[in-house]
C-alpha cells in the first residue's frame, strides 16, 4: 500500500528510494511509538511497520512522525493540503518545503510553555479556611504538643512554600538538614507551609482563613488556621520562650500575616533568598515564563506584556513593606544571588550573608582520559528536570541537530519518563532522595558522561545540577547569563567548563571538529558534593 | 506663554470590537494621560446589554446617529461592518477639528500602544498629515511579494489604521476631501480600485504635498511588515521593531487569519508570540459582558435576519431600489429576493 502510494509520485525505483530517504529523515520510530499509549501500541514493533503505520493511518489520527514535523500544525495552516487528502508529510517533502511552508509551529515549545503556565497563573484560588477534620487540631492540643516539645526554651518557626518532606529539591533538602541540625542543639523546630497553592503571594487573607500545615521536629502534626500560631507565639513569649522566625519562601504566604507573627516573637527574623521571588513574582526572572528578563524597570514594555507584570507592582509594594517593618537578616546561597538581590531589591535589612547550601571539593588528580575516548562518540547529557526553563528544549534541539553526526551520543538523566523523548536521546532514570543525594553523580559516572549542557534559562541562585555535573567529572557547558551557573564553574574548576552566550552559538559550536576535540581532551576531575552550612550553623556562629 | 496644544485621538468600532477599543485606550492613556480620547460608536445596544459611556476609559463617545450624516438609514445599509466603521472616519476627523483641536490622531481599535507617540506629535509641527506605509522595504521572496507587496498594491500603499492630522495648512483640506470620498465610496471593492479608505490614501502625497511619510519602523508594526523589522528585546528590556523602539503594534485579525501571517513573518522571534499572548489575555479581560456573539445592530434587518453582502451590494448598486425602499432594515430580506444573484439561488 505504501509502495503504491509512493509509486504514484515517482517515475522509477531510484526516485522512490530517494523519496523514502527524504521521508525517513522526518521519521523517528522511538518518538512515534511514544505517541501511542503503551497498552494500545498496534502490532508494529519493527521500525518499518511503524513508518508504514504513520504513512497510511497514523497521520489521520493527528500523530506526528517526529519532533521535526507537526502533522496537526501542517494541516491546520494548509487547508489546500486537507482538501487534497494527501499525507501531509508526503506533501511537505514533495512540494511544501520548496514552497516555503513550515513543518512545525514556530517557537512551538516556548508558546506552549507560556500558554500553559499562564493558565496555571490565572487560576483563581479560594482561601476557604476549611480544614479537613482528619488533619485538624485544636489550639489547646497544638499548645500542649509544642510546649511538650520545647526543651531549651528555644523555638524556630520555619516558613516555606511547601511541605519539605513531601517534595524533593534543594530548598526542601536544606530545610530538612536545618531541622536536624537544630535538633542536635536541642532546639525545637516547627515548620509551617500553606495548604493552598497559588504561584504568588497569598491574597489579602485573614489569619482565620489562612490554613497552614505543621511539622514539629519533622513530624506532621496537622493543619491549623494561622491565627492559632499568632496566639501560641504570644503565649510562649510570655512564658519566656525565645522564638525565631526563618522565612525560606514567601510564595503562597501572606507577608502581612507573617509580619504579625514576627512581631509576636523576640528575635530578628531570617529571610533566605533561595530565588528572586522577592524581586518579581516570576521568581526565576523569566518574562512570560520563557524569556530571561533580569527583572527590568516595571515601566518597561517587558513588564507590560508579561503575565507577571501587572501583579509585580503590588507584589513589590507588599514585600518592600515586609522588609521595612521586619528589617531581617538576609541569607543567600551564593554571592551571585546576594549581589543580584542587593542590586535590585532595595529592601531594608540588618545583616546580609552568603551561606552556600552545598560544597564541592574537586579531586586534585585529573581523571584518566581513555585513549579511545577521542575516537568514540562523546556522551553529552542534560541532567535534572526535563523542563523548558532548565534548558531541556535547547538540549533537545542540539540532540536533533547532531543525532546523525556520529560524533556525539545524547543522554538525559532525570526522573522517570512520561511520554516520549526523541529517539536520539537515551533516557536514564535517576531517583535522588534525601538518603541518596549522590544518585545523579553516581549515575553520571556509571554511564561515563563526558559533557553536561546546563542551559538553564533562570537566574539560578545556586544550581545543584551544575555542581553535580562537575562532581560527576563532566565538562560543563553553561549559558553565560544563568545566575550562579557560570560563577560556580569559575569558582570551583574553571578548566572544566565554559560559558556560551546564545543558543545559536551553542549549536554552531558542536559542528566544529576542533571544539569536539577540545571537549574530548579537556582536563577533567571528579569531585565530592556534600551539604554545607544552614541556618543552624549561621545562628550559632553569629548570634550566640 | 502658550500652553501645549491638546492632542485628540479617535477610533471607531462596533460593540464586537469594544474589547479592542478598551485595550487601545488603556495603552494610549498609559503613554499620554493628557490626550483627549474619542470613541465613535457604530452600533446600538442589543437587549440585555448595557453600555455606559462614563465607565469607558475615554473622554467622548459619539454615536453614528450623532454625526449628522444625511440619509443615514439608507447610507448605513450599504456598508458592511468594516466599511461603515471606516466610512465615518473623515466625518469624525472634521468634527474634532471643528471643535478646535490642533492635532488629531486616528488609531484603529485593534492597535495597542507600547511607547510614547510624542515624536509624531512633534512631526505635526512641520507636516500637515502623517501616514504609515504598509511596507518600508522591498520583499525578497516570492511569498512575501505575493502576500505583502501585491497585497499593498491591492489594498493601498498606506495602512489607514493610523493617520495624524494638523489643524492648519493642508490638514483641514485633507480632512474634508477624505470625509467626502468616504461618505460616497468606502467599500471593499478591490476589482473596482477601492478598498475602504486605504486606496484613497494613495492620492495623498500628490494632493496634499505637505504630508509626511512615517519611516520609523516602530510605528504600525503588523504581520505584513514584520518580515523586515523583526522584533527583539533590547538591553533595557524594551521591545524593538527592527532598530527602533516599538511604538504601536497593529493586531490585525489576530483571532483568526492574522496568526498564520504572524507565524509566517515572525522570523521565529518569541517577542511576536509574547505580544500575541498578551493581547489575547487582554481581550479576555476587556470583553464586554452580555454582548450576544456576532452582534452588530446594522448587520441585521429589524426582524433579526442577518443582512447578506449581496443584499447590501444590490441596494447600493440599484438606484431604483434605493428610491423604492426608504428603510431597507424595516423592509426585511424578502424585499431583496428579486435581486439574489443566480450563483446564490437555491437549487
Amino acid at each position: 500500500m505504501l509502495h503504491e502510494m509512493l509509486a504514484s509520485y515517482t517515475q522509477n525505483n531510484d526516485e522512490e528510494r530517494l523519496l523514502l530517504t527524504k521521508l525517513n529523515h522526518y521519521f523517528d520510530p522511538v518518538y512515534y511509538r511514544g505517541s501511542y499509549d503503551y497498552h494500545h501500541i498496534p502490532d508494529m514493533m519493527e521500525t518499518r511497520n511503524l513508518f508504514h503505520n504513520f504513512m497510511t493511518s497514523g497521520w489521520k489520527d493527528g500523530r506526528s512522525p517526529s519532533r521535526l514535523f507537526d502533522t496537526i500544525f501542517y494541516l491546520s495552516t494548509n487547508p489546500d493540503v486537507v482538501e487534497l487528502g494527501i499525507n501531509p508529510l508526503l506533501h511537505y517533502v514533495l512540494y511544501g518545503k520548496k514552497e516555503g511552508r513550515r513543518a512545525i509551529r514556530p517557537q512551538a515549545i516556548l508558546r506552549q510553555e507560556f500558554d500553559e503556565s499562564a493558565k496555571i497563573n490565572q487560576q483563581s484560588i479560594q482561601w476557604t479556611g476549611e480544614i479537613d477534620p482528619a488533619s485538624a487540631i485544636t489550639l489547646e492540643k497544638l499548645s500542649t504538643l509544642i510546649k511538650a516539645a520545647i526543651v531549651q526554651n528555644r523555638l524556630l518557626l520555619s516558613i516555606s512554600h511547601d511541605d519539605y518532606k513531601m517534595t524533593f529539591g534543594g530548598v526542601q533538602n536544606l530545610i530538612e538538614d536545618e531541622q536536624l541540625a537544630f535538633a542536635r542543639h536541642g532546639w525545637t523546630y516547627l515548620h509551617i507551609s500553606p495548604t493552598v497553592y497559588p504561584v504568588a503571594l497569598a491574597d489579602d487573607v485573614t489569619a482565620d482563613m489562612f490554613v497552614v500545615s505543621l511539622r514539629l521536629n519533622g513530624k506532621l502534626i496537622g493543619r491549623v488556621p494561622f491565627s492559632y500560631l499568632l496566639e501560641l507565639a504570644s503565649l510562649l513569649v510570655k512564658d519566656g520562650c525565645q522564638i525565631t522566625v526563618i522565612v525560606h519562601h514567601l510564595m503562597r504566604s501572606s507577608p502581612e500575616l507573617i509580619t504579625q507573627l514576627i512581631q509576636r516573637t523576640n528575635e530578628r527574623p531570617i529571610i533566605w533568598i533561595h530565588d528572586l521571588f522577592s524581586i518579581c513574582p516570576s521568581y526565576s526572572l523569566l518574562r512570560n515564563h520563557v524569556t530571561p528578563c533580569g527583572a527590568p524597570n516595571m515601566d518597561s514594555i517587558s513588564c507590560m506584556i508579561c503575565d507577571f507584570g501587572k501583579e509585580r507592582k503590588n507584589h513589590i509594594r507588599r514585600i518592600q513593606e515586609f522588609f521595612r517593618i521586619n528589617k531581617p537578616d538576609v541569607i543567600a546561597p551564593s554571592q551571585t544571588a546576594l549581589d543580584k538581590w542587593l542590586q535590585q531589591g532595595h529592601y531594608a535589612y540588618d545583616k546580609a550573608a552568603v551561606v552556600p547550601v552545598a560544597r564541592l571539593l574537586m579531586d586534585n588528580n585529573p581523571m584518566p582520559i581513555p585513549t579511545q575516548t577521542v575516537k568514540k562518540p562523546l556522551r553529552v547529557a542534560h541532567i535534572g528536570a526535563r523542563v523548558f526553563h532548565k534548558g531541556w528544549s535547547t538540549f533537545e534541539k542540539l540532540a536533533l541537530e547532531y543525532a546523525d553526526s556520529g560524533k556525539y551520543e545524547f543522554y538525559q538523566l532525570g526522573y522517570a519518563l512520561i511520554g516520549s523523548l526523541p529517539g536520539c536521546v537515551k533516557h536514564i532514570a535517576v531517583e535522588t532522595t534525601h538518603d541518596n543525594r549522590d544518585a545523579m553523580i553516581s549515575t553520571m559516572l556509571k554511564h561515563r558522561i563526558d559533557v553536561v549542557i546546563n542551559w538553564s534559562m533562570c537566574a539560578e541562585t545556586f544550581s545543584f545540577t551544575a555542581h553535580e555535573a562537575l562532581a560527576g567529572g563532566a565538562f560543563l557547558i553553561a549559558r553565560k547569563d544563568a545566575g550562579n551557573v557560570w560563577p560556580a564553574i569559575q569558582q570551583n574548576c574553571p578548566e572544566q567548563g565554559m560559558a556560551v552566550e546564545t543558543e545559536e552559538e551553542l549549536i554552531a559550536l558542536f559542528a566544529d571538529s576542533k571544539f569536539t576535540q577540545k571537549l574530548a581532551t579537556a582536563p577533567r576531575r571528579l569531585g565530592f558534593l556534600f551539604p554545607a552550612e544552614n541556618t543552624a550553623h549561621w545562628i550559632m556562629k553569629t548570634r550566640n | 506663554m502658550t500652553s501645549a496644544p491638546t492632542i485628540h485621538c479617535f477610533t471607531s468600532a462596533s460593540f464586537a470590537y469594544l474589547d479592542r477599543v478598551r485595550i487601545l485606550f488603556q495603552t494610549l492613556r498609559q503613554q499620554h494621560p493628557d490626550w483627549l480620547l474619542w470613541f465613535c460608536l457604530i452600533d446600538k445596544e442589543p437587549e440585555g446589554f448595557h453600555f455606559d459611556p462614563k465607565k469607558e476609559n475615554c473622554d467622548f463617545v459619539v454615536r453614528l446617529e450623532d454625526l449628522g450624516i444625511d440619509d443615514l438609514t439608507r447610507w448605513s445599509f450599504k456598508h458592511n461592518v468594516v466599511e461603515l466603521c471606516t466610512a465615518v472616519k473623515g466625518k469624525m476627523l472634521c468634527h474634532i477639528l471643528e471643535k478646535g483641536a490642533q492635532k488629531v490622531f486616528y488609531l484603529d481599535p485593534d492597535i495597542a500602544v507600547f511607547s510614547s507617540l510624542q515624536p509624531l506629535v512633534d512631526q505635526l509641527d512641520e507636516k500637515d498629515v502623517l501616514l504609515t506605509p504598509h511596507l518600508l522595504h522591498p520583499e525578497k521572496e516570492l511569498i512575501g511579494i505575493a502576500d505583502n507587496e501585491i497585497g499593498a498594491l491591492k489594498h493601498g500603499i498606506f495602512n489607514l489604521g493610523f493617520a495624524a492630522v494638523s489643524n492648519r495648512g493642508d490638514g483641514p483640506r485633507f480632512a474634508e476631501w477624505w470625509r467626502d470620498r468616504l461618505l460616497q465610496f468606502c467599500y471593499e471593492d478591490v476589482p473596482n480600485g477601492i478598498f475602504t479608505d486605504q486606496k484613497w490614501a494613495d492620492h495623498v502625497p500628490v494632493f496634499f504635498p505637505n504630508m509626511g511619510i512615517v519611516f520609523d519602523e516602530g510605528y504600525n508594526v503588523a504581520c505584513w511588515n514584520l518580515n523586515y523589522r523583526p522584533l527583539s528585546t533590547d538591553d533595557q528590556k524594551n521591545i524593538r521593531a527592527g532598530n527602533k523602539l516599538l511604538r504601536f503594534f497593529h493586531f490585525t485579525k489576530v483571532t483568526w487569519a492574522g496568526e498564520i501571517m504572524l507565524e509566517r513573518y515572525s522570523r521565529d522571534r518569541i517577542e511576536v508570540f509574547e505580544l500575541l499572548h498578551w493581547y489575547r489575555h487582554q481581550l479576555t479581560i476587556h470583553a464586554p459582558k452580555n454582548l450576544p456573539k456576532n452582534w452588530w445592530a446594522y448587520g441585521i434587518f429589524n426582524d433579526g435576519t442577518r443582512i447578506e453582502d449581496w443584499q447590501r451590494r444590490a441596494y447600493r448598486s440599484h438606484i431604483g431600489l434605493q428610491h423604492q425602499i426608504m428603510d431597507p432594515f424595516a423592509a426585511g430580506p424578502e424585499a431583496f429576493e428579486a435581486y439574489r444573484p443566480a450563483a446564490l439561488s437555491n437549487p
